[in-house]
């Protein structure tokens, strides 16, 4: 009996109807889309390393997302110590500034809180429960789409929120996939990042109290040298004279020239003792300036650099503007930077998080003559105009107080007054309320 | 105004891009971005656009795409992006447009 013949296998299946040209378009339209998903993640891991500002490393997060998924808003918003119930707008495109911060006041908080408890991304529509209807009308303005947590080992740090994707699609599984893939190196990324800045401020300040401590020690062993020798003088003299007095071959009419003598060494140290205690006054006198003519930026450029972390870390913005073709300026590197901190300090002391402070270098004409002008621009809630005159001046007192120290550690707004007028330069306050304050250093040209 | 874009639009470039195009914007003036030599456009490049175009429609002045190159387009395609980004195929078809 012959063996039976073993059928082609293709003979068994069912007939498989060939792909229709809409078919394999479908097809590969949907791996050209997910081609763009790897892509765009791919992208994102790349652009997460590309810098430490986080008000720039936010735009690079945003834009990723944004033409990742095609839409047109964004915004994220960050907890920070300072404000930890109200997270602070970092960035937002295509949301109206206030409306984001509104948000971010009203409700991103218990969002954030919400959210923390599956962590996965939820439609805006379905928050009204949470956030309440005016707030839910708030975010309807906003055209917010879904809301994401931005989170990092366990802890939540911040709120992203997407606006509808222009195509008119909805954020399907992939995309929510794809999405949550972001977040998780996003939230690694921030994490990250915060704790580096945090380290290279603490590394900053210690690097200025050694520097401080440093300069006092130098202080101290030249004053105990002046000291020492000062004390000696009087006190061999006395030693001297009071020695004769005990002399028994000496005559009496001598003594009272000899006590005369006593008398003023003594006083002279008494004099002495009172320098002592003015030995603040002291350290002013020790202040000698180091002048230099050249370009501030490559000084101003170095600072932006190292004072960034701190800044940032603190959520707050520092650019560094620099004009063209400035000219040459006549200046002490060490004491402008000091003064330049000093506004700077001042600008991050007296604006709230989420604010931007500028560091401009500009060519500025004033009283008939050209200067370089340094400002520190911010746009915090400004100065009251009655305060200005007086702004200086007011410091002034707090200044002369013993607890200022010199150089390094923040020298208060007088001093860098005084600071600036050393140099041949101004210091120049001016303000508007509710829109911030800039602050102006003239330099002298060469 | 015509702004020309050639090179990699990512997310180095991106920011300039919105720097420049503020400018434009905040000097009340319309926009016509040509991305002819636009060499390769990351999803930050994309982003970068969509928000220049939503940031143009919230200042109430317009903003025209032209001649887009095969790497800009094929994004926007896939994206479908071009319901929301007004495109013609030349800087003369945006000037025609803005003008009439």
């Amino acid at each position: 009996m012959e063996p039976a013949r073993k059928q082609a296998p293709s003979a068994h299946r069912p007939e498989e109807a060939p792909p229709t040209e809409a078919g394999v378009d479908q097809a590969l339209r949907l791996v050209a889309r997910r081609e763009h998903t790897l892509l765009s993640l791919s992208e994102l891991s790349h652009e997460l390393t590309i810098s430490l500002d986080l008000f720039n490393l936010a735009d690079l997060i945003l834009f990723n997302l944004m033409g990742h998924f095609g839409t047109a808003r964004s915004a994220l918003w960050l907890s920070s110590e300072a404000s930890a119930n109200e997270p602070v707008l970092v960035r937002c495109h295509g949301i109206n500034r206030q409306v984001a911060r509104a948000l971010g006041a009203s409700c991103a908080s218990r969002i954030m809180t919400y959210l923390a408890q599956g962590l996965a991304p939820l439609p805006a529509s379905g928050l009204e429960q949470v956030v309440g209807s005016s707030t839910a009308r708030l975010i309807q303005r906003a055209d917010i789409s879904l809301f994401a947590a931005i989170a990092a080992r366990g802890e939540v740090l911040g709120l992203l929120a997407l606006g509808p994707r222009v195509s008119g699609e909805p954020f399907g599984t992939v995309e929510e996939q794809a999405l949550q893939a972001s977040l998780g190196m996003i939230g690694v990324t921030i994490q990250n990042m915060t704790f580096y800045n945090r380290l290279l401020e603490n590394n900053r300040q210690l690097r200025l109290a050694n520097q401080n401590l440093k300069s006092l020690d130098q202080l101290k062993s030249e004053f105990l040298s002046n000291v020492n020798h000062e004390l000696r003088t009087p006190l061999t003299n006395i030693i001297a004279y009071v020695d004769c007095l005990l002399d028994q071959r000496r005559g009496a009419d001598t003594s009272s020239d000899f006590l005369k003598v006593v008398m003023e060494e003594a006083v002279k140290l008494q004099a002495l003792l009172e320098n002592l205690l003015s030995f603040s006054a002291l350290k002013q006198k020790k202040l000698a300036l180091n002048m230099t003519t050249g370009n501030v930026v490559p000084f101003l450029a170095a600072y932006h650099q190292e004072r960034l972390p701190g800044v940032t870390e603190g959520f707050r913005e520092l650019v560094l503007t620099c004009g063209a073709d400035l000219p040459d300026a006549r200046f002490d590197e060490r004491r402008m930077l000091e003064i330049v901190d000093a506004l700077i300090n001042n600008a991050v002391k007296f604006t709230p998080v989420g604010s931007r402070v500028e560091l401009r270098v500009r060519t500025a004409s004033e009283d008939g003559r050209t200067w370089v002008a340094v400002d520190v621009e911010d746009d915090g809630p400004g100065i009251p105009a009655e305060r200005l005159p007086a702004l200086f001046d007011s410091f002034h007192q707090v200044d002369g107080s013993s607890t200022r120290t010199v150089g390094g550690m923040g020298i208060g707004l007088a001093f860098a007054k005084q600071l600036a007028e050393w140099m041949g330069g101004q210091l120049k306050a001016e303000s508007q309320i509710g829109k911030g304050s800039t602050f102006t250093l003239l330099l002298p040209t060469a | 105004m015509l702004l020309r874009i050639s090179g990699r639009l990512d997310a180095k470039s991106a920011p300039q891009l919105l720097e420049r195009c503020a400018v434009v914007r905040t000097a009340g003036y319309n926009l016509i971005l040509n991305l002819g030599g636009v060499t390769f456009v990351a999803s930050s490049g994309i982003g970068a656009l969509l928000a220049v175009a939503e940031q143009f429609r919230e200042a109430e002045c317009r903003i025209r795409f032209a001649s887009l190159s095969a790497a800009v387009e094929s994004v926007i395609k896939l994206l479908n992006l071009d319901q929301f980004l007004t495109i013609d195929p030349t800087e003369d078809d945006s000037l025609t447009a803005l003008e009439a």
